[in-house]
């Protein structure tokens, strides 16, 4: 590019002020990360019924503020039916905390009695305080691990009241947003551009929308079948066996163990052990005859070994939140790479 | 605050302002005939302004196409690259390309600006969400859309059974 020395300064000056401005924005994206992204979720998830209201004559602004009104109001009910029921659940459980220790304990007895019949007792005393030490590091992890998550969610909660407004502007003016960022977009890549943009956004659009709703309804069902087989905690386990949902193949199992922990350790358990599998296997079955099929679909769906080798590495890399993204983030990324190669094959870009 | 309501005011009269001095050039173009001055400024919210320098490529022969383009300002020249003949020279508010919102098939010929050029894409996305989120203006343009193609239809069988007709008559 030919430099005009005449306006050398004035141009150093001007991308030096440009460079400052992106700088200062991407640090602001980096700071905001988990408002923007929680807002671009809500919206995306959002989307498709304010533009069912917008479809009935009312403004795109209308739509989204009679949307966002019905969304308070159901999670207004929801968390006054929930919150009072999940507080007497963690009472109660802090407070029979001595009887489930003891069950442990008598559980554990019991299991040393049994392989007392195989090894040795020295051996059998030395495994006993292995898994105690185990055990105990393990509690003070997971005390920490929820104190960490608890204390970062009450430092954030200020800006959890912002993702709904960052999504009511996402919604009002996405496509905008969008329109404005397809302008910078050179004319030769534009079209192609314009495509890729659309088959991304409509499957992975379905893709998580499927599964957020997969999810509610595997919680939901969970909840309500954990309650009926009398697991104390029903409805906070079966919440996180929905979450757990996400995972493919592993998901119902993860989900299951808290609640089979629960009914061994409870001394008042009305029902054995086995009617949480039972219950978990209803749940699976009715999940992949009825529900996933209705709400993911198989527009995403990935190869079992590809899945699951995804979960592994998503859980070494993040936990269990890491096996939670893994297979979405993959899916993802294969439905655009798929979508980038078919369309620069089609524009003879490739 | 007042700062605030002010320019984002500012900004949506600015946009309201440039969508109706879209309103007269999509008037004339065939596929948004009929649509009411509400509807073609919600049709400009949503079509792609872009800019052609001289003897830019707009789409070449072949490739891909998912859209139209209505000429805002300056000329558009419609030619094969292979056969180097040059079909077509289009001007300010005609339009080009409408095949590919029905079909997406390859194009059939290849396009350039002449020179300075303004132009405004309408493409299958913008079609679909249209039809999805307005489809009483959507069912519009589509019916304007189908009406165009028929002509386009009618023209070639015309232009076929003359050129027949001229055949037979040099081969007698």
């Amino acid at each position: 590019m030919p430099v005009n020395n005449e306006h050398k300064w004035v141009q150093i000056a001007y991308y030096t002020i440009l460079l400052g401005i992106f700088a200062i924005v991407g640090w602001a994206v980096y700071q905001l990360f988990i408002l923007l992204f929680g807002g671009f979720l809500l919206a995306f998830l959002a989307r498709p019924l304010v533009d069912k209201i917008e479809r009935r004559g009312y403004s795109r602004e209308i739509s989204t503020a009679l949307f966002f009104l019905g969304f308070f109001l159901i999670l207004g009910i929801f968390l006054y039916i929930t919150v009072p029921i999940l507080k007497f659940q963690g009472q109660e459980a802090y407070q029979n905390r001595d009887i489930y220790w003891h069950q442990i304990e008598s559980k554990f007895e019991d299991g040393k009695m049994l392989a007392q019949q195989y090894i040795s007792k020295d051996q059998v005393e030395q495994y006993d305080q292995k898994m105690r030490s185990l055990s105990a590091e393990f509690l003070e992890n997971s005390k920490n691990t929820l104190l960490d998550i608890l204390g970062a969610f009450l430092a954030n909660i200020s800006s959890l009241i912002f993702i709904p407004v960052v999504a009511f502007f996402f919604l009002i003016q996405g496509a905008q947003i969008q329109q404005n960022l397809m302008k910078h977009i050179p004319n030769r890549y534009f079209e192609m551009s314009l495509m890729m943009i659309h088959y991304v956004n409509r499957s992975i659009s379905g893709y998580l929308r499927g599964q957020f709703l997969n999810c509610v309804a595997v919680g939901i069902i969970a909840a309500i079948g954990l309650n009926i087989i009398g697991v104390k905690g029903g409805i906070a386990i079966g919440l996180f066996a929905g979450l757990a949902n996400a995972i493919p193949y592993l998901g119902p199992v993860v989900g299951a163990l808290p609640a089979i922990v629960m009914i061994i350790i409870d001394p008042a358990a009305s029902s054995p052990w086995w009617s949480v599998l039972v219950v978990f296997l209803v749940i699976n079955i009715m999940d992949n005859i009825y529900i996933y099929p209705m709400t993911v679909g198989k527009s995403l769906q990935l190869h079992p070994l590809i899945a699951i080798l995804g979960i592994l590495f998503g859980g070494a890399a993040g936990g269990v939140l890491g096996m939670i993204i893994a297979v979405p983030l993959i899916s993802i990324a294969t439905k655009i790479f798929t979508v980038f190669h078919i369309n620069l094959r089609f524009y003879r870009i490739i | 605050m007042k700062q605030i309501v002010n320019a984002l005011w500012s900004e949506i009269y600015t946009q309201k302002k440039k969508n109706q001095d879209l309103v007269p050039i999509l008037r004339d173009v065939a596929i948004f005939e009929g649509l009411t001055t509400k509807e073609l400024m919600f049709i400009g919210r949503i079509l792609h302004q872009r800019t052609y320098s001289p003897k830019e490529l707009i789409f070449k022969e072949g490739e891909a196409g998912n859209g139209m383009y209505i000429i805002k300002t300056g000329n558009v020249v419609i030619f094969s690259e292979e056969t180097q003949t040059e079909y077509a020279k289009l001007t300010a508010g005609t339009f080009f390309g409408e095949l590919s919102l029905v079909d997406g098939a390859p194009r059939s010929a290849s396009a350039k600006s002449k020179d300075d050029c303004k132009l405004f894409g309408f493409f299958k996305p913008d079609l679909l969400s249209l039809m999805e989120k307005n489809n009483h203006i959507g069912s519009k343009v589509l019916m304007n859309l189908s009406r165009v193609l028929s002509t386009r239809l009618r023209n070639t069988n015309q232009q076929w059974l003359e050129l027949q007709k001229e055949v037979s008559i040099a081969s007698k």
